[in-house]
């Protein structure tokens, strides 16, 4: 077994090599294959692509971020706008050469290389590299960087970059300030609790010398990792660098407060430094952004865009009249707005990377029916999907499952496969969406007798604001009542904030309420680690000791390359969710935003990850800049 | 004079500790926090709320907030703008709020005397006909959907305006040709309520004896209107100027939203939502002092309209 798994290892290692093809900031003459090939499946619908001659402005609307801030954000736009004005160490793009999507070196000079168990990974960096301030960028400024993202005192949100699927041996022991001694025993326990308010308090906590993360030479860094770990989530670990961006010392020494337990690098634009493919050079908050290209940047060649205006405007209606009017590129499609463009040209779909459901409490003290599973079974089978995600919701697809269709599986490196589009994949879900009022009905008169046949009431807690799921909410009354009998079951609807909807369900107190669980596209099994019961804060009640070591195994033990035992590993632990039933699935998030005559998307099919490649599509040069920038 | 002042400011402060008491507890109660947010790790917000003292008992913020408030810093933003000052962000935000509001009231008053003097001198006539639909209008239609409306015709359609708020940053014509939308649909309603008030004020007014007397002295209709019967009508709308204002003031979250202005709507909103505690105690103490303020300066200035209302004066004086 270990002669096979060194020989996958490096046979696997040599294909990844084959990153320094034609198309890209590396001249090697040599084709070897892409990364990421998977045929038909992976070959994207290439358009026809002019070369634009005159400045391409691309205009959008975004929204408002308070500060550019790396290791604070944990609001999704402040990550984009992260992504476009850090430097990240890989990209994966699309090779227009070879009609693949591929990882390409940015920031780094090479892939990463790796041991033999996989646990200590080295990359190298470029030794051109500089903010645009002129500041040079190597290995010792992102060391400083990282020691700065774990400081206890300073608490970062996106400290657990290093110790979540790309998990730095010391990385959590520093950040929480505990002994390694300690850090080590709670680690080998099998079962965690992270939680500050039973962690060994200590006056020997960790060093920077315990973490490990190393600096080699100038341009070398090398990282000691607590379990083996797979080159695609190294290599996305350091993609779209947000958290993980190089802060500059100078700048962010001065933005510290005199006891150094706050900083305010990134608050504003001038305490900023910038590296990435664009530079913001104008930010009026709550008002614009404006980016404009960084010619020095290793892969600028590869995107289109020279200057991005992105207006916050909050108001729907007001981004649509400015679409109709030309004076933006682009505008996603809501319910109200998607059956007017359905049918246009220049709709596409984007789809979605999670589904959504609403939870159920299955270990109810006040509501003895919810822990009945053949209860929560017949509010499976009684919820018609396809109406809810294609009459209210409109964009969306109807989800019986848990892993969305997002969830790649297989040979990572050369011939990913969606997860739903295996035998094992498909096997977890029931024909017509799973919507089976007979079966249903059948399943709620045997709880419902065995609960004392008395009358069942039963609170959804869904969105303030959120229209669909109030709609939805609505429907599912009036579907659940009717078909139980509604002197039977009785379905509460209680509207409330997104925060205190999480806060009630995460203390149980909860009948049912809307929500979703996030997935890495890339790695499902790390990111099923929410439907543990010793994961903290949780959602659900459900406790499967055969979950728990599947998903211990799968995303860091012995199946972590074991491809096909992934793939079971993944179908059984679904199966063992929706046996379960802790959570109700109903539809996937996919999306439809329309572009303007202007935009001539590189990639006619959405392909994951690079979607429609719209940041390396054609653009007409026709539109002067509408946004004048401020000195 | 002056004691009746310092006796309305001490008041005002009376009044604001109260408010702020007030508006802290409620806060407080409302379940969630400003680090709920599922993103964040447990260890994270434990970290996070340690920081900005929100693990102490909720007297002893209330505290650290009259603490900074006395000493004019509002502290730092948890959530919308983190780390920033408070005070950064609201003299970022308030000034743009501050002029569209004052640009408002500043046609409400005019326009609502034109038109309520207008609809009183023809009444029962095709002028007084028209204004009375207008103001119908005007206050059955929320101010939201006429600036929709106007936005819509006069903007997308006619391209006589721009739809949303000039990106420009400095105060010049792009910026101002950009207000007018939003400053039209945040008055109308004002303009309306002063209309109607005036139009029945002045009309009773111009019924009055001493109405009759300037008639009798040769002075023409719109001489005694406007050096006599305007005036005399005036005390009660001054005192609907505030509400009118600090309507405005408050109501001027959704024209901003509609038109993209980042004025200070927005950030209450999002200050709310988030349970950025700091910045709502701060927003709340802002918009509660400029409404005491307003309340202030229209009293204070009863006296000057009508010279007979002494402020603070003796038994004998008529008080305001």
């Amino acid at each position: 077994m270990k002669f096979w798994k060194k020989a996958f290892v490096i046979a696997g290692s040599a294909l990844t090599l084959g990153l320094l093809a034609a198309c890209g900031g590396n001249n090697d003459p040599d084709p070897t294959p892409p990364v990421v090939d998977g045929g038909e499946q992976q070959q994207g619908q290439q358009a026809e692509q002019p070369v634009a001659e005159g400045l391409v402005v691309y205009r959008r609307t975004g929204a408002s971020i308070p500060s550019l801030a790396p290791h604070n954000h944990t609001f999704d736009p402040v990550r984009v706008a992260l992504t476009y004005t850090q430097g990240s160490f890989f990209y994966l793009l699309y090779c227009t050469e070879t009609n693949h999507i591929r990882w390409f070196p940015g920031f780094a000079a090479d892939l990463p290389v790796h041991n033999d168990d996989m646990t200590v990974w080295t990359i190298t960096l470029r030794e051109d590299l500089a903010f645009s301030n002129g500041t040079p960028i190597n290995a010792h400024t992102y060391e400083y960087s990282w020691r700065m993202l774990l400081n206890p005192t300073l608490a970062s949100p996106g400290a657990s970059a290093f110790f979540n699927v790309f998990n730095v041996v010391g990385a959590r022991a520093y950040f929480l300030g505990l002994n390694m001694e300690d850090y080590l025993e709670i680690t080998a326990s099998g079962e965690p609790n992270w939680s500050p308010d039973v962690l060994p308090a200590t006056d020997n906590p960790a060093t920077w010398d315990d973490v490990g993360i190393e600096v080699l030479d100038d341009y070398t860094l090398r990282f000691t990792l607590a379990t083996p770990t797979r080159e695609i989530d190294v290599l996305q670990t350091f993609a779209s660098m947000a958290a993980l961006a190089a802060v500059d010392p100078e700048m962010y020494e001065a933005a510290f407060n005199a006891d150094r337990t706050i900083n305010t690098y990134g608050l504003e634009l001038a305490d900023l430094a910038q590296s990435g493919r664009w530079i913001m050079v104008d930010w009026a908050r709550d008002q614009y952004r404006v980016f404009e290209r960084n010619h020095d940047h290793p892969l600028a060649h590869m995107f289109t865009w020279d200057v991005i205006e992105e207006l916050v405007v909050p108001d729907p209606g007001t981004v649509m009249q400015m679409f109709l009017a030309g004076e933006l590129d682009v505008m996603a499609l809501t319910s109200t707005t998607f059956p007017q463009f359905r049918e246009d040209p220049r709709t596409v779909r984007v789809e979605g990377p999670v589904v959504w459901g609403f939870h159920i409490n299955s270990a109810s003290e006040t509501n003895p029916i919810l822990r009945d599973r053949d209860f929560r079974h017949a509010l499976f089978y009684a919820t018609d999907r396809v109406t809810i995600a294609h009459d209210i919701f409109q964009v969306f697809i109807p989800a019986n499952y848990i892993a969305s269709s997002r969830a790649w599986v297989g040979d990572l490196a050369n011939n990913p496969v969606r997860f739903r589009d295996t035998p094992q994949g498909m096997a977890n879900q029931g024909a017509n969406y799973s919507f089976d009022p007979e079966r249903a009905l059948e399943l709620f008169n045997l709880a419902w007798e065995r609960n004392g046949s008395v009358p069942v009431q039963m609170e959804l807690q869904y969105f303030e604001g959120a229209l669909e799921q109030r709609l939805a909410s609505e429907f599912l009354k009036e579907e659940f009542e009717g078909l139980f009998g509604a002197d039977r079951f009785e379905l509460v609807l209680t509207s409330m904030p997104v925060t205190a909807s999480y806060e009630r369900m995460q203390a149980g107190l909860h009948d049912s309420g809307w929500g979703t669980e996030g997935q890495n596209s890339w790695n499902a099994w790390a990111t099923f680690n929410i439907w543990r019961y010793d994961q903290l804060p949780r959602l659900h009640q459900m406790n499967s000791p055969e979950f728990m070591e599947l998903q211990t195994r799968a995303a860091q033990g012995d199946l972590v390359f074991d491809d096909d035992g992934r793939i079971d590993a993944l179908a059984r632990m679904e199966a063992i969710i929706l046996d379960y039933m802790p959570w109700v699935p109903i539809y996937q998030n996919n999306t439809a935003v329309i572009y303007s005559d202007r935009v001539h998307l590189l990639l006619d099919e959405f392909l994951f990850p690079v979607g429609h490649a719209v940041h390396q599509s054609f653009i007409e040069p026709n539109v002067e800049r509408s946004i004048v920038v401020n000195p | 004079m002056l004691k009746y002042v310092l006796q309305r400011v001490l008041f005002m402060f009376i009044a604001l500790f109260l408010v702020s008491l007030f508006t802290f507890f409620l806060i407080n109660s409302v379940p969630g926090g400003p680090f709920e947010n599922p993103a964040i790790r447990p260890e994270v917000r434990l970290a996070m709320e340690r920081r900005f003292h929100l693990d102490q008992p909720l007297i002893v913020q209330f505290g650290h907030f009259l603490r900074s408030i006395v000493t004019f810093d509002f502290g730092i933003s948890l959530i919308v703008q983190p780390s920033r000052d408070i005070t950064d962000i609201l003299t970022e935000r308030f000034p743009i709020t501050i002029v569209l509001n004052l640009l408002s009231n500043f046609i409400i008053v005019p326009l609502g005397f034109f038109l309520g003097s207008l609809a009183a001198l023809k009444r029962n006539r095709i002028p007084d006909h028209a204004v009375s639909a207008l103001v119908v209008v005007f206050i059955s239609v929320p101010s939201f959907v006429l600036a929709s409306l106007m936005q819509y015709f006069l903007a997308f359609r006619l391209g006589l305006f721009p739809m949303i708020f000039s990106t420009s940053q400095n105060w010049d014509w792009d910026r101002l040709h950009s207000m007018i939308l939003p400053i039209l649909a945040l008055s109308f309603g004002g303009i309306a309520f002063i209309t109607r008030f005036l139009r029945g004020e002045l009309i009773e007014t111009l019924n009055s004896d001493y109405m009759l007397l300037a008639k009798t002295k040769g002075l023409r209709t719109h001489q005694a209107v406007f050096r006599h019967a305007l005036r005399n009508s005036l005390i009660p709308i001054m005192g609907m100027l505030v509400g009118i204002f600090v309507t405005i003031l408050s109501g001027s979250v959704v024209v901003e939203e509609i038109f993209a202005i980042p004025g200070m709507g927005r950030i209450m909103i999002n200050a709310l939502l988030s349970h950025d505690y700091p910045l709502i105690m701060a927003t709340t103490v802002m918009y509660t002092f400029i409404a005491l303020v307003a309340r202030l300066l229209i009293d204070l200035s009863y006296s000057i309209v009508d010279p007979r209302i002494v402020i603070g004066g003796g038994r004998s004086a008529a008080r305001s």
